[in-house]
């Protein structure tokens, strides 16, 4: 059941455009020069209950301004628009009680007090029964390990500790729909994977949607089955993140460990390292099979270790991103 | 009321946040008692060659300027927050929560003003007790001038709160500020009583508001409460009007925050920094890195 969707969503504003310099200044004041940007273009897709799906695109590409028409802070230009059965910026106080909200870069938590009292707030906040308000706490202390930072103010922790925090009261209220803007920005790939640990366990427990913007592949790859690109205001492409991490460059990566010094010469092939008798290879699919790449070599001479691997997913992004579609398969995918 | 208990845990942990760092919190006041002196000392030349002006002695003034002065140096600086919130966008992320953002601002606004309102009155009373050894307090005239004092705050609120909002429009909402103080300092009776204008000032100064702010609690306390439901009536009737003006203009201000927000704020805030800085990547590396930390800065087309 779709639990979030929207067909045709756009956001267009006005800015205004001043060249630098005192004399184009001073003519901007009397007669400003305004430009119209679609922050969002005809946006259209769905997201069903329990899935979590990535929201990925490069810096300025809409994905911002979509959240915020998703959890009703800003009133789209056109489009329909619909979250949990609710129109967001319609029925924005209703819809609050529905979500949670983690934004990477900003705190809810208040900076000088110990995250405790953030957490009784919000339980206020969102009108929780305290018998239940302290089941819920006390089970969220134990499943993402606060005992020990609980009470100490939000200042002194580390932006692990308080991303852990921020994450941990955005669903006191316990939201169905999750949004998460770049949750790891800024962490170190030990905190990185914890968080993404607890966001993936939510999700498998308690079938909670999350919905996911970040710029960190190791992100998507952990949590999302599902990834929706946007880039210029436009939704560009929509895939499992198996399909694109598998299939979409078709190019596999060849690790060998020869017995002598041997580079095939075929069609497809790229040679990506060559070391003695290493041997790193990047195998067009499309167009020679793995299995004629391996009996060419044998028939020339003996392997003794070897690895078959897929393209990093990262390049499989920074392909999409950059608009290099030289193999003409972004179209095949869409 | 589970709805207005979410208000009064925001005025709480509000008034923890601002005790959190006592020995900021107990200088306001000493520096409250210092400006007392100070101006008790200027009084007291201007009172040197006669008793009383418009019916205020020397005594009288003194207590008058002591009250008009604790409400006036309670209130927090919320447009400052506002403006702060508006420009870089943070302002989003208190929408989204199930409360009225208005009221939220008046939760907060109210913890540390009125705390520090009553901190200040009982310093500078303290004070004048010892300084004059007179007081013309009493107990039903206190507490309607309490009363009336928090009427007052929640009118200075809503016009902080309409300069707050002003920062949807205007980069900088510093000079409202000005403005408005100045219209408190003068047909608001800050340092002196309206009595003391021409006629035709105080007649001015009678069909504006902002004489409920600081004036009229004031008389209050001194007169020991007599025309205390005229004074609270017109006060709640400015509330009431000031309350539709601000609802209004806010419903209207959340469709500005179409340009302020997300990716949009720090394109803004390049384009902003490059009218004071010339050098464009120095400007652009530095938001960046403030901003956004491993994101490359990108102009809009």
């Amino acid at each position: 059941m779709s639990v979030l969707s929207t067909k045709n969503l756009s956001k267009s504003f006005t800015v205004k455009i001043k060249k630098p310099g005192f004399k184009e200044s001073l003519k901007s004041i009397f007669s400003p020069v305004m430009s119209e940007v679609n922050a969002v273009s005809n946006v259209s897709f769905e997201v069903d209950e329990g899935e979590a799906v990535a929201f990925i695109g490069p810096n300025g590409a809409g994905k911002s301004t979509t959240i915020k028409m998703l959890t009703g802070i800003l009133v789209p230009s056109s489009g329909e628009i619909s979250v949990l059965g609710l129109c967001p910026y319609k029925d924005r106080l209703k819809l609050s009680y529905k979500i949670g909200t983690v934004f990477g870069q900003k705190s809810q938590l208040w900076f000088h007090l110990p995250a405790h009292d953030t957490f009784d707030l919000m339980a206020d906040i969102y009108e929780i029964d305290r018998v239940e308000y302290k089941y819920r706490l006390k089970k969220i202390i134990t499943d993402f390990q606060l005992d020990e930072i609980m009470n100490i103010p939000v200042r002194k922790l580390s932006l692990g500790q308080r991303i852990r925090c921020e994450i941990a009261v955005s669903i006191l209220h316990e939201p169905k729909i999750l949004f998460l803007d770049e949750p790891t920005i800024g962490l170190d790939v030990v905190v990185k994977n914890q968080i993404r640990e607890l966001i993936h366990d939510m999700n498998l427990k308690t079938g909670m949607t999350v919905f996911l913007t970040s710029h960190d592949v190791g992100d998507i790859e952990k949590l999302c089955k599902r990834i929706l690109i946007i880039d210029k205001g436009k939704v560009i492409l929509e895939s499992t993140t198996y399909r694109l991490k598998h299939e979409f460059l078709k190019k596999k990566i060849l690790s060998l460990k020869l017995d002598s010094e041997y580079i095939p010469q075929m069609d497809g092939i790229s040679v990506l390292k060559s070391k003695g008798t290493g041997l790193k290879l990047l195998v067009d699919i499309s167009k020679i099979q793995i299995q004629s790449v391996i009996q060419d070599i044998l028939s020339r001479t003996g392997i003794q270790d070897m690895n078959i691997s897929d393209t990093p997913m990262e390049d499989v992004i920074r392909k999409i991103y950059t608009g290099d579609d030289s193999d003409g398969q972004t179209q095949e995918v869409l | 009321m589970v709805k207005l208990k979410k208000y009064f845990k925001i005025f709480s942990i509000t008034f923890l946040n601002d005790i959190k760092y006592s020995r900021n919190f107990i200088s306001q006041f000493l520096f409250f008692g210092l400006f007392i002196y100070v101006f008790s000392q200027l009084w007291s030349a201007v009172y040197s060659e006669r008793t009383s002006i418009e019916g205020f002695d020397f005594y009288k003034m003194l207590w008058y300027f002591m009250f008009t002065e604790s409400i006036m140096l309670s209130r927090p600086a919320l447009h400052r927050e506002m403006s702060d919130a508006i420009k870089s966008g943070d302002i989003v992320y208190t929408l989204n929560k199930p409360y009225s953002y208005i009221l939220f601002c008046y939760s907060k606004f109210m913890s540390s003003a009125l705390v520090r309102m009553v901190m200040n009155m009982f310093v500078g009373s303290l004070l004048l007790f010892m300084i004059l050894r007179t007081c013309p307090l009493t107990l039903l005239g206190t507490l309607r001038g309490v009363v009336s004092a928090f009427l007052g705050l929640s009118l200075n609120f809503l016009f902080f709160f309409l300069i707050g909002l002003s920062s949807f429009w205007f980069e900088d909402n510093s000079a409202f500020v000005f403005i408005y103080s100045k219209f408190l300092f003068t047909v608001g009776g800050l340092f002196v009583p309206l009595e003391f204008f021409p006629s035709w000032i105080k007649g001015f100064a009678q069909i504006l508001p902002f004489q409920y702010i600081l004036y009229a609690p004031s008389k209050l306390f001194m007169s020991g409460g007599t025309d205390f439901f005229e004074v609270i009536g017109y006060q709640i009737i400015n509330i009431i009007i000031y309350s539709a003006i601000v609802t209004g203009i806010f419903r209207y201000a959340l469709k500005r925050l179409n340009i302020n927000g997300g990716k949009k704020c720090f394109v803004l805030t390049v384009v902003h920094k490059l009218r004071t800085e010339t050098d464009f990547a120095k400007t652009a590396e530095k938001t960046y890195q403030r901003l956004f930390l491993k994101e490359t800065p990108r102009i809009l087309p």
